[in-house]
This record gives C-alpha cells, sequence and structure tokens, in this order.
C-alpha cells in the first residue's frame, strides 16, 4: 500500500520535476535528504513519530534544508507532513531515481563487494557495466565480508557473481547435483 | 360245516339209541345174573366188578354225553382252538414283526452304510478341501512372505541409498565448510584485487 501510494508521490514530482527540468537537482535533493535521515537514526525518528507536531516537523526541515534543497524539494516536504505521510520519504526517493534512470535509459547496479573498492575500481567496474550494456549505468557501492573475496552486481534482473562465495556456492550446488544425479 | 353238523346230529341219536339198549341191556344182565360165573372169582379175587352195571352206565354215558359234549367237551374245544388260533396269530405276528424287524434292521444297516460312506466321502471331500486350502494357503503366505521381503530389501535399499546421500552431501558440506574457512583466512587484499580485477576483465551482462 505505502509503495503504490509512494510512487504516485514520486510520479507527480517527477512531472513536476521534468516540466521544470529540474529533475536531476531533485534527485540529488532526495538523495541527500535520505543520507542524513540514515546517518542520523534520531533523526528519522523524530520525523516519523506521529506524536510530535507537524509545524515542528515543517520548522526543523525548513531549518536544516531550505537553503541547501530546491523549492520545489521542500513543497514535497510540505505536502507529505500535511497528509502525514513523511515516513514514505525514503520511498518516494527510490522511486523518483527509478523513474529519472527509466526516462534517462539509465541502468541501475548494484554492487556488493568483500573489501571496499577503490574509487578507479568502481569506476572501471561502471565503465566495463556501461560497455557491456551499452547504456549508462549508475552503481551503488557495498561491502559485504561473508563474500570472502571478489565483486557481485545485480543489474536490472541479471547478477554478476564473481565472488568466492559464488564459486563455492557454484561448487556446493554441481555437488549436491552430482550426489543426487547418482542417488 | 351244514353237513358236519348233520353228520354229527346223526351220531348223536346213534349214540343216543346205543345207549339206551347199553342202558337197558345191562340192567337186564344184572337183574339175571347174566355174568355171575365171571362176577363170582373176581369178586373173591377181591375185584368187585358188575359187568351189567358197568355195560348199564356205559348206556348211560352215552346218552348223557351230548349234553357233556355240548356243555363241556365243545366250549373247551373252542377254547383251546381259540387258544389255538390266539397262539398262531401271536406267533405270525411275531414272525412278521420279526421279519419286519429283520427288514428294519437290514434297511438300518444299509441307511448306516449309507451313512457312513457318505460320512466318508463328506470327510475325504473336507480333507481334499483342507488339503487345497492348507496349499492354498501356504501358497500365499510365501507370496506374501516374498512381497514382505521384498518390500524391505526395497527399503533398504531406499535407506542405504538415503543415508548414502545424505553423507555424501554432509562429506561436501564439511569439505566445503573447510574450503571457505581456509580461503577465508588465505583471502588476502591483494588476492582480493586481483579477484576484482578478473571480474572487471570478463564480466559481460546478459543479454535480455
Amino acid at each position: 500500500m505505502d509503495n503504490r501510494v509512494a510512487t504516485r508521490y514520486a510520479q507527480s514530482l517527477f512531472d513536476v520535476a521534468s516540466q521544470q527540468n529540474i529533475v536531476s537537482a531533485i534527485s540529488d535533493d532526495l538523495n541527500a535528504i535520505t543520507t542524513a535521515l540514515n546517518a542520523d537514526p534520531r533523526f528519522k525518528t523524530f520525523l516519523e513519530n506521529p506524536s510530535m507536531n507537524r509545524e515542528g516537523k515543517l520548522k526543523l526541515m525548513e531549518s536544516v534544508f531550505s537553503d541547501r534543497v530546491t523549492a520545489l524539494t521542500m513543497q514535497l516536504f510540505r505536502l507529505l507532513l500535511d497528509k502525514r505521510r513523511e515516513s514514505l520519504i525514503g520511498l518516494v526517493a527510490e522511486d523518483f531515481d527509478r523513474l529519472r534512470r527509466a526516462a534517462s535509459n539509465i541502468l541501475f547496479a548494484q554492487v556488493v563487494s568483500a573489501q571496499p573498492l577503490t574509487e578507479s575500481e568502481q569506476k572501471a567496474i561502471v565503465s566495463k557495466l556501461e560497455t557491456s550494456s551499452k547504456q549508462k549505468v549508475e552503481a551503488t557501492f557495498d561491502t559485504e565480508e561473508s563474500l570472502l573475496g571478489g565483486v557481485k552486481v545485480h543489474l536490472g534482473n541479471s547478477v554478476m557473481d564473481g565472488t568466492v562465495r559464488g564459486s563455492l556456492n557454484r561448487l556446493r550446488d554441481k555437488l549436491l547435483y552430482d550426489i543426487l544425479k547418482q542417488a | 360245516m351244514a353237513q358236519e353238523t348233520k353228520s354229527s346230529g346223526s351220531t348223536t341219536i346213534f349214540g343216543i339209541i346205543i345207549g339206551i339198549a347199553l342202558m337197558c341191556g345191562g340192567a337186564y344182565l344184572h337183574s339175571i345174573h347174566a355174568f355171575q360165573s365171571i362176577e363170582g372169582p373176581l369178586e373173591s379175587a377181591g375185584v368187585p366188578l358188575q359187568i351189567g352195571t358197568t355195560i348199564s352206565v356205559a348206556g348211560v354215558f352215552l346218552i348223557l354225553f351230548p349234553v357233556i359234549n355240548a356243555f363241556f367237551i365243545s366250549p373247551l374245544m373252542t377254547a383251546i382252538n381259540d387258544r389255538n388260533r390266539e397262539l398262531e396269530n401271536t406267533f405270525s405276528e411275531a414272525e412278521g414283526l420279526r421279519k419286519e424287524m429283520a427288514d428294519m434292521k437290514a434297511a438300518y444297516e444299509k441307511r448306516i452304510g449309507d451313512t457312513e460312506a457318505e460320512a466318508r466321502e463328506k470327510i475325504q471331500a473336507q480333507l481334499k478341501e483342507a488339503q487345497e486350502l492348507r496349499t492354498q494357503l501356504m501358497s500365499d503366505a510365501a507370496a506374501a512372505k516374498e512381497h514382505l521381503i521384498s518390500q524391505a530389501q526395497e527399503e533398504i535399499t531406499r535407506e542405504k541409498d538415503k543415508i548414502m546421500t545424505e553423507l555424501r552431501v554432509e562429506v561436501a558440506n564439511l569439505a566445503l565448510g573447510a574450503t571457505e574457512k581456509l580461503i577465508g583466512v588465505n583471502v588476502t587484499n591483494d588476492t582480493n584485487k586481483k579477484l576484482v580485477q578478473e571480474f572487471i576483465e570478463k564480466a559481460e551482462v546478459p543479454s535480455k
């Protein structure tokens, strides 16, 4: 239910931003806000607390973001606070990015590695993905120690697994397949 | 029968006439002592026989004989005859009963014989049936035993295969776990960079 509502807000925001040609700026705003929310759980708790005064929330948001984000983004904040949908801000940001990428024919890649990648490695991976897919690629980079080593990329519906964990899993699947085939 | 009665009647009358003649003749002879020459020596010898009186008594007897016959001899004869007939009938009935009993005994013996034969046949039939049933039951039991053994063997084989499979899976998991730990210890920063580089070189986006 929340997803559908968030998608509708995101679609409206994207339509207006497209008309004003500020899609990229709005995307940056939303990313900055979600980063701030994720970085400080107290800020997120305050914003999503239903017992808190709406005016107080708006004042805080304006004091923190009014000189950093566009007027349209602030308008979205006000609307969400009016409708008591402030908890959807993260989902709206995700959907907006999805719409922006779809409109610009950009692929989204989630890159997970066992150890943090250097900037050159990140660029090289994005470049490789762009070359291979013949599309522009935007990527997020995360680390997951349980992968043991290597890189795994989720691109659309595809997964490219170059991790040790993936190799071990494939080996395990092969062994199990052979064992069950023998049985 | 009528002729017999008529003959009997004439004999009676003849007897009465003879009796009267003897009675009268005897009395007359006694009165004239006609037999004195015989009676005298006899009397002296201790035998007081009066022949004339005896002849008269014989004549009286002949006269009274029909009465004796009518009132004593005939009913006695009838009774004897009746008794004889009754005895004959009894014997005849007894004979008939004996014969009937013999027939019944024969029939009974025949029936016993038939019954025994029938019983023997039935016993034989039952024995045969029991034998067949026994054979059938033995056959069924053997088949059931074979089936159970086969099922048990199949189950044992299945269980064995299952355990072997589980064992192999367990061994594979243990081997992979050990491998994972070894790799986890041995993957250095350089190795990781090499892996990343390898991925960058070989990665291909799957075609849609």
